[in-house]
């Protein structure tokens, strides 16, 4: 059964002990996946795992929750280390406290240590965002191509990326401006808005949408998931084996519409198939589900879903 | 003459302070208290500043909470859909449409940012009302340490007393009186610097402690409230944060399902023009063009037209691939020329 406390709201509160092996599973399983630019930054994902560990950031982050649906920390417990890194606390004064705090109170001395040593960690690089927009210029000219990244931590689902190539027509592409002088290009708050509230949109019909508000066309479209990692006490699915609800399991999918397919490619038998792509639309669809599952339940895994591509880690 | 009250067991003398060591503790002291009244005072600014911060950051993340209520219960009532279909008809108007859950997101972030600078901040009050309590109790140390010291110079001074009384009533001729009366009046003379001191430093000590200790207790307030704010503001915010993750999708419910028909409504009417083409070239090439050649034929004797012969050398399959294909590059340029239409 499980140890879980239900925390406030909704979310499954680790117990402290449990913290840092969870923590160091899912980074283990993450790093064996090895996504690709489809997903979520790996680099993001690991250094924000890394900075939650009791090991590093000891209890400055608790309490430590889990998302019921994703399995993933929960949204709160993420935040907490991400705001901690916004409000960019200067470890010169902090090293400073310390040294203060080590003369009057040892347990104040140890607190103020971990702000110090998550204000340290590889300071300036990203951690998983909340919400991020980017854009990059592929190609210049009357009919100018760019690519645009949406991520999203998505309660429930896990984090997701959306990925977007389109080209201009003959007007350039609208919603995205690009600075003459600096060659920087821009997501209008516009465009960003709509590709927000549409990260769960049927992929066809978020080309159409795209296509429509930017005068453009989409050469590729992609939505690429990571979670919901399965674990041991965290809510699982009705109906699972038993032999694989005992091992940690982390799926990574992905959805592609892309023009080097055509008609539809299912390679995850475990969500529904949605209906092909229009044949007029020159657009194939493409799913595919990646399991990385701990050594030890390997096997009970691909008993039970032969049919897909897994990965063992640990 | 009354006689000394009986000596303690033997103690330790405290270290008789110098008149300059005193000076110089007096002084040390006293920049002690205006770097701690310096101290105080930043901290009380900044934890002014703070709380504004925060409380501002709150009071817009709960405007903007009350805003996806609204939005949301709007969302249940019926009919909405099928009003703002009808009313929003083009497409360029996607990209003007505002996403509750992108500024709420953005706000959250503000917040929370926020949040975590004043628990930091809450941490250093923690330490500075530790420091203050450690001078305090430092104080408390000293005034202590002199006030001991000077107990143990009076009994010293009032035993020399009570020798120096049994010399004068035992007379003057006595072998060595004289001797030991210079010595006992020196001793005397010392023990009283040495009372005066340890008294001046207990009342020095003393008089900084009411400072020191309402300063710390300004600290306390201060760390009392900011930790009490931060623990309401950090239960309000982790109660939002999943509910704005969540209710912004919600609120946006209606708004993507208008452009998701919107872009059904376009799909259908490519798919219907292409394949109107597509039946169309059907009838023309199965149809009107065999019938044309043959009256050609018939008229002129000519050769056949090439095109005529190409199609009849090819392959059923192969003529509706090629009608396809070209009638597909003719539907698609009239398609995005009908969306043009539409957006302009």
């Amino acid at each position: 059964m499980s140890d879980l406390l239900e925390g406030p709201g909704e979310d499954l509160r680790l117990p402290q002990e449990r913290a840092g092996p969870y923590l160091r599973a899912l980074r283990a399983a993450l790093h064996a996946a090895a996504p690709d630019q489809d997903w979520p930054s790996l680099r993001a994902a690991a250094l924000h795992l890394h900075l939650l560990d009791p090991a590093c950031s000891g209890t400055l982050f608790q309490p430590a929750a889990v998302d019921p649906g994703s399995g993933l920390p929960s949204h709160g417990w993420l935040e907490r280390a991400a705001a901690e890194r916004r409000a960019g606390a200067d470890p010169a004064h902090l090293a400073g406290l310390v040294e203060r705090a080590r003369r009057v109170d040892p347990v104040l001395a140890e607190r103020l240590g971990w702000r110090h040593a998550v204000a340290q960690v590889e300071r300036g690089a990203p951690v998983l965002s909340a919400l991020e927009l980017g854009v990059e210029l592929v190609r210049r000219g009357v009919r100018p191509a760019a690519r645009i990244r949406l991520d999203r931590r998505l309660p429930g689902i896990g984090w997701v990326r959306l990925r977007v190539d389109l080209h201009g027509r003959s007007r350039g592409l609208r919603g995205l401006r690009l600075d003459r002088g600096t060659g920087l290009l821009t997501i209008e708050p516009g465009l960003g808005e709509l590709l927000l509230r549409h990260v769960l949109s049927p992929l066809v019909l978020l080309a159409q949408t795209l296509a429509g508000a930017c005068e453009g066309d989409v050469d590729r479209l992609s939505r690429a998931t990571i979670g919901p990692f399965w674990f041991p006490g965290g809510a699982l699915p009705t109906g699972l084996p038993p032999e694989v609800a005992r091992t940690l399991t982390l799926h990574l999918s992905r959805s592609v519409l892309s023009r080097e397919r055509e008609g539809l490619i299912a390679a995850d038998p475990l969500r529904p198939l949605p209906p092909p792509p229009p044949r007029g639309l020159g657009l194939g669809l493409v799913l595919e589900r990646h399991l990385v599952v701990h050594r030890a339940g390997h096997g009970a895994v691909a008993a039970w879903q032969p049919g897909l591509s897994i990965t063992p880690f640990g | 003459m009354d006689k000394p009250p009986p000596a303690a067991p033997a103690e330790a003398s405290p270290r008789r302070p110098s008149p300059t060591e005193l000076a110089e503790w007096q002084v040390e002291t006293g920049q002690r208290q205006m770097a701690a009244v310096a101290r105080v005072d930043r901290l009380v600014r900044d934890r002014t500043d703070l709380a504004e911060e925060l409380h501002g950051g709150l009071g817009e993340l709960k405007a903007a909470g009350a805003r996806l209520d609204e939005l949301e219960a709007r969302s249940q009532s019926t009919g909405l859909i099928q009003s703002i279909s009808r009313a929003l008809g083009r497409r360029s108007a996607a990209l003007e449409r505002r996403s509750v859950a992108g500024q709420l997101l953005a706000q959250y972030e503000t917040v929370t940012a926020s949040l975590q600078r004043a628990s930091a901040f809450t941490d250093e009050l923690q330490l500075c009302a530790r420091e203050l309590q450690h001078e305090v109790d430092g104080l408390h140390e000293r005034i202590g340490h002199s006030r001991q010291g000077a107990t143990l110079a009076a009994r010293k001074v009032l035993e020399i007393e009570a020798e120096l009384e049994a010399l004068q009533q035992s007379g003057a001729a006595a072998p060595g009186a004289a001797r030991r009366r210079d010595q006992l009046r020196f001793d005397e003379r010392t023990e009283s610097t040495t009372l005066a001191l340890f008294r001046a430093a207990a009342e020095l000590a003393q008089e900084e402690l009411g400072p020191a200790r309402a300063l710390r207790d300004t600290v306390l307030e201060l760390h009392g409230d900011m930790a009490r704010f931060v623990l309401e503001a950090s239960s309000a915010v982790n109660t939002s944060g999943r509910r704005v993750q969540a209710l912004g999708l919600a609120a946006d419910t209606p708004l993507v399902v208008t452009e998701l028909h919107e872009a059904l409504r376009q799909l259908d009417q490519t798919m219907d023009a292409t394949a109107a083409y597509i039946d169309q070239a059907h009838a023309l090439l199965t149809q009107v063009l065999p019938e044309l050649n043959r009256e050609i034929r018939a008229r002129t004797n000519h050769s056949h037209l090439s095109l005529a012969d190409d199609l009849e050398g090819l392959s059923r399959e192969r003529q509706r691939e090629l009608a396809d294909q070209a009638l597909r590059e003719a539907a698609e340029a009239e398609v995005g020329a009908f969306l043009d239409s539409e957006s302009g």
